[in-house]
């Protein structure tokens, strides 16, 4: 990664190892945010604020909440990926599975 | 506060009747010319404080929502709103979205009966599935009934009430009451150098825009111009509402695309993780 930093695609495909400082607190708010109930929601929270402050709660929130919304731009207008980084990107969508682009 | 009506097998016209009550879309008040006061609703109601940054984005985020548009009027807005809503708790996008394919499930969306079949399935699929949308049921939907612009308008309010609802929820502030719509007729602008190219839909180059028409490109510095940017441009002034609320709650395309360098409380990489968790769990191929 150009930050220096070593990460694995584990993490975010599956939610656990992913190399990044706090990147448990991180991917499971995330998942919650998306997929969970109202519980593990509040729990994941707790355990952002424990382990990294308010603030960067907050600014994960908003993260997690803005990528929410980007996506539906993305697939709803079947944009494809920007010349240059089709290699990249295939690398990337394999490892994560989503490899099939819908026609 | 109102309740979201939970029985949605009920007969459509009681429906109906809730959604007017909970939108109160049979009111368009010029009176209330005044914000909503989002941003003050989301300070009191969050369980952390919020900075001033970010709530003056919600709450520009919603009065946008809430008036005019350029294909729909405020009170069709805050139907789509409200079916965006209710999108998650459809039966018929629940049995789709557990389905290996979303195409072999047939039914009707469980709706409030203002908007058409065609809209609410766009909103929904958007809402629910966007990760396994095909172009040919983007055609589909247009031989349907929805028009281009119409659609991108549509795509623009899914992803601005997902990303709203989504940071209130994800602070502890619950959801937002749908606020009275404004009035006004939409522009109907079009933009004339619009064509198909990279996308389904029609997009707007930065070189195409005329004199004197809304530019959806300029808060994009031109060398970060990508496809992302372009995806909304059928409609600028979404794309430029998009951009506001979206650079809002990300970071600037500046800030962001400056990886020597570190901004605020995240680490860069500790942004993308949070993004490509959320982006992997949507199906999102982009």
């Amino acid at each position: 990664m150009i930050s220096g930093e070593n990460y694995s695609l584990e993490g975010v495909k599956h939610g656990g190892v992913s190399g990044v400082t706090h990147g448990d607190e991180l991917l499971a708010f995330a998942e919650a945010l998306v997929v969970g109930d109202d519980a593990s929601l509040d729990c994941a929270r707790r355990s952002i604020v424990e382990a990294m402050g308010v603030a960067a709660f907050v600014e994960a929130a908003g993260v997690a909440a803005q990528f929410a919304g980007i996506v539906r731009v993305a697939d709803a207008t079947g944009i494809p990926v920007d010349p240059g980084d089709e290699e990249f990107t295939e690398a990337i969508q394999a490892e994560l599975g989503i490899s099939e682009k819908f026609e | 506060m109102h309740q979201r009506p939970r029985n949605l097998s009920i007969p459509r016209a009681i429906a109906r009747d809730d959604l007017i009550e909970y939108t109160s879309l049979a009111v368009a008040d010029d009176s209330m010319a005044d914000t909503l006061g989002a941003g003050d609703w989301l300070s009191a109601e969050s369980d952390y404080e919020i900075p001033r940054d970010l709530l003056g984005a919600f709450e520009r985020a919603w009065n946008w929502i809430r008036g005019p548009g350029t294909w729909w009027d405020a009170a069709a807005r805050l139907a789509i709103a409200a079916e965006v809503r209710n999108a998650p708790s459809c039966p018929l996008c629940r049995e789709r979205r557990a389905a290996p394919s979303p195409y072999a499930i047939e039914g009707g969306h469980a709706s409030f009966g203002v908007l058409s079949e065609c809209v609410v399935e766009v909103a929904h699929r958007l809402r629910t599935d966007s990760g396994r949308l095909r172009a040919r049921w983007f055609e589909e939907a247009l031989a349907n009934g929805i028009t281009d612009g119409e659609y991108v308008e549509v795509a623009a309010l899914v992803a601005s009430v997902a990303l709203l609802d989504s940071f209130a929820r994800a602070v502890g502030a619950g959801t937002l009451p749908l606020p009275k719509p404004h009035t006004g007729d939409p522009s109907r602008v079009r933009p004339s150098g619009a064509a198909l190219g990279v996308a389904w839909v029609p997009t707007l180059e930065p070189a195409d825009i005329k004199p004197g028409e809304p530019n959806p490109y300029r808060d994009v510095p031109p060398e970060h111009v990508c496809n992302i940017h372009r995806a909304l441009s059928l409609v600028p002034t979404e794309a430029i509402e998009w951009s506001a609320l979206s650079s809002a709650f990300y970071r600037t395309d500046a800030a962001a695309g400056d990886v020597e360098n570190e901004y605020g409380d995240l680490t860069h990489a500790q942004r993308e993780l949070i993004a490509a968790r959320v982006a992997a769990l949507a199906d999102c191929f982009y």
